[in-house]
């Protein structure tokens, strides 16, 4: 599980659903989860949170790609990577922390994925948890 | 033996000032209960004033049909008086006397001899002690001397076993093969135990309740998966099991874990595996988007 | 030749002093150690006065207290025909009061050492605070019961004041080593003084060697790494 540290930096609140941004490093990330802030009380403006999410919703792309829906975007640098026969683990730097992606193989390739290449990587907003 | 009835009051002034205790609840006959909670929450006094080593201002404490304390009637035993095991995190055990002096001085006078001999080799065998038998108690090590405090609490057959945070001062292997040893004395002799703990693992791994005190009161209270499964984590799909195996795959790891009666496979990166080993009690998350559902019927 | 009475006499009366302040100093310790009662200061400031006052107060005072013309001597006189007074039991009785701090100090010391755990755990086991002080505790502080025998034994060894006072120096019957010499002193015979003197310093430095290398062999912290 990939875990940032960063601070909530607004709450919008439609029915069941919030939408969450988080302000890490040279970034803000949103996650949108089934919760009011009434019903989960570190869901305050300034808090201090961590935003988790799943190696393997990690997608991968150039710095330079555009025109894409993802809203969450870190742009790292590749430390190395570990390839498997079918996947690949890149492991990633980005200034709010280290993280891991775990993509297909053939996808690194493609891209020509090297250790101290820039990317960018993009998690879907849905994908992403808070915790205290 | 029978049921525990517990129902006790006190004002406690404590370190962050004065602490109203109040609590009632009962232990199953052959149950294994924790009470957890923030240090300060009062556990060590409750445990304390079932054991008789402090006085409650009012309540009661049944022991099957036994009463050992009722306010209204007017009874309080002694400690001495109270069939009982007790351990304590320190170990108190007897420094100048031998571990096998140390059994037999724990020994009820009314014991029948040979099947007390019978009852401590027993009982030295299951927590393998007995090749320690003739060492002084202060020469032991911490798990050692631990090992010989549950097997002194035990030896006069007490319906009601206290432990107050018993491996609190233990590394954290040690811990673990002492919760395995106190799993055996207790499947063994189904005593009705009831533990203080701070410790989640060692929570999820021994109690069928847990009872989460603060601030003298009892605030939750249920079986490990309906406690702990009130985390803060926001996801929303949640489920309890247990690990049953481990298979490195590729780059990462494909583990398997029973949740009520099947089996689910989950990927979890290499970073994470290092936490994770069969039998452990885990929780499944994962948010309400991923999910798909399909009608049975 | 020098007369051994006065030596054998000193070794006597520190021999059943001692003796008879271990029988009340033990259970007088254990109170005092794990009291809460309001008294216990007053009682160790009563029991450390010997190591403040002049040995002649509490002399003086036992003399008044056991003199034929107080109640107290009178009544001890006729019932128990016991004087108090230029008598070998009046100066086990005083001696008993100007050593007992030395007997109850290291006792209370040696009872407040045993964590509290150990005798809640002795409860626990159902055991009576008889049999927790005779298998558990006593056992556990045997260097505190040494040490304060062997402490009062030689501090009456060495008392002067209060055997003057209301002892004397009847031969055979109160006339202690210290009084010898003094008398010796005051004759003048040095040689026989320095005999008396010797023989006392080298039981003393004897008894606080003994003192001070089973201490240093069984350290009474030994139980603390137990918590």
């Amino acid at each position: 599980m990939n875990r940032l540290k960063g601070n909530i930096h607004s709450i919008e609140t439609k029915d069941q659903l919030s939408l969450v941004k988080v302000e890490v490093k040279e970034s803000i990330l949103s996650t949108i989860i089934v919760n009011r802030p009434e019903e989960l009380d570190y869901l305050r403006k300034g808090n201090e949170v961590y935003v988790l999410f799943k190696e393997t919703e990690v997608v991968l792309g150039l710095p330079e790609l555009t025109g894409i829906s993802l809203q969450n975007r870190l742009l790292c640098k590749v430390i190395d990577l570990e390839k498997g026969a079918l996947l690949c683990r890149v492991n990633l730097n980005h200034p709010s922390g280290q993280l891991v992606s775990i993509v297909t193989r053939r996808a690194v390739e493609e891209l020509d994925i090297q250790a101290g290449s820039q990317i960018m990587a993009f998690i879907k907003t849905n994908e992403m948890m808070l915790s205290e | 033996m029978g049921e525990v009835r517990v129902r006790l009051k006190k004002s406690l002034s404590g370190a962050s000032g004065l602490l109203k205790l109040d609590v009632a609840f009962n232990l199953p006959a052959g149950s294994f209960t924790i009470l957890g909670g923030p240090s300060g929450a009062g556990k060590t006094s409750i445990l304390r004033m079932i054991a008789g080593l402090l006085k409650p201002e009012n309540g009661e404490i049944y022991v099957g049909e036994q009463c050992w304390y009722d306010s209204k009637k007017g009874i309080y035993l002694k400690a001495q008086k109270r069939l009982q095991g007790f351990v304590f995190q320190d170990y108190a055990l007897f420094p100048q006397m031998t571990i096998a002096q140390n059994l037999e001085f724990a020994a009820s006078a009314s014991q029948n001899r040979a099947k007390l001999q019978e009852r401590i080799s027993q009982i030295l065998e299951m927590m393998d002690l007995t090749s320690l038998l003739n060492r002084k108690a202060s020469s032991l090590s911490g798990g050692q001397q631990q090992r010989v405090a549950l097997a002194r609490a035990i030896i006069r057959k007490p319906p009601l076993l206290l432990l107050d945070e018993p491996f609190a001062a233990l590394d954290p292997e040690m811990r673990k093969k002492m919760q395995e040893y106190l799993l055996k004395l207790h499947r063994e002799f189904k005593l009705t135990t009831l533990m203080v703990s701070h410790d989640q693992g060692e929570s999820i791994n021994l109690a069928d309740t847990i009872m989460m005190l603060s601030e003298g009161k009892i605030v939750n209270q249920g079986s490990p998966e309906e406690v702990f499964a009130h985390s803060n984590l926001s996801g929303k799909f949640r489920f309890t099991g247990e690990v049953l195996s481990i298979q490195a795959s590729d780059v990462v790891f494909v583990v398997s874990i029973l949740v009520g009666k099947n089996m689910v496979k989950v990927i979890v990166d290499k970073n994470e595996i290092d936490q994770l080993s069969p039998g452990d009690h885990v929780m499944l998350v994962s948010k309400a988007f991923n999910p798909i559902i399909k009608k049975i019927s | 030749m020098i007369d051994w009475q006065p030596i054998f006499l000193t070794l006597k009366l520190a021999g059943i002093t001692s003796l008879f302040l271990l029988i009340i100093g033990i259970p007088l310790a254990y109170w005092m150690a794990y009291t809460r009662n309001r008294i216990k200061p007053v009682l160790e400031a009563l029991i450390a006065m010997p190591l403040v006052l002049p040995p002649t107060v509490l002399g003086f005072y036992l003399l008044v207290l056991f003199s034929k013309d107080s109640p107290i001597g009178q009544w001890l006189d006729e019932y128990l025909e016991l004087s108090l007074i230029f008598s070998f039991e009046g100066l086990v009785l005083a001696s008993m009061i100007y050593s007992l701090p030395f007997m109850v100090q290291p006792l209370m010391a040696g009872f407040s050492s045993v964590p509290n755990r150990i005798r809640e755990a002795a409860r626990v086991l159902g055991k009576s605070s008889l049999a927790t002080l005779i298998r558990v505790l006593l056992p556990m502080i045997r260097p505190s019961i040494i040490t304060a025998t062997i402490l009062s034994f030689a501090h009456t060894m060495g008392e002067f004041g209060v055997v003057l006072m209301i002892g004397g120096s009847i031969s055979g019957e109160t006339k202690v080593a210290s009084i010898a010499i003094y008398e010796q002193v005051e004759k003048p015979d040095y040689p026989a003084a320095h005999s008396y003197s010797l023989i006392l310093i080298s039981i003393a430095f004897a008894i606080l060697f003994l003192v001070y290398y089973i201490n240093g062999r069984k350290s009474y912290n030994r139980w603390e790494k137990l918590g």
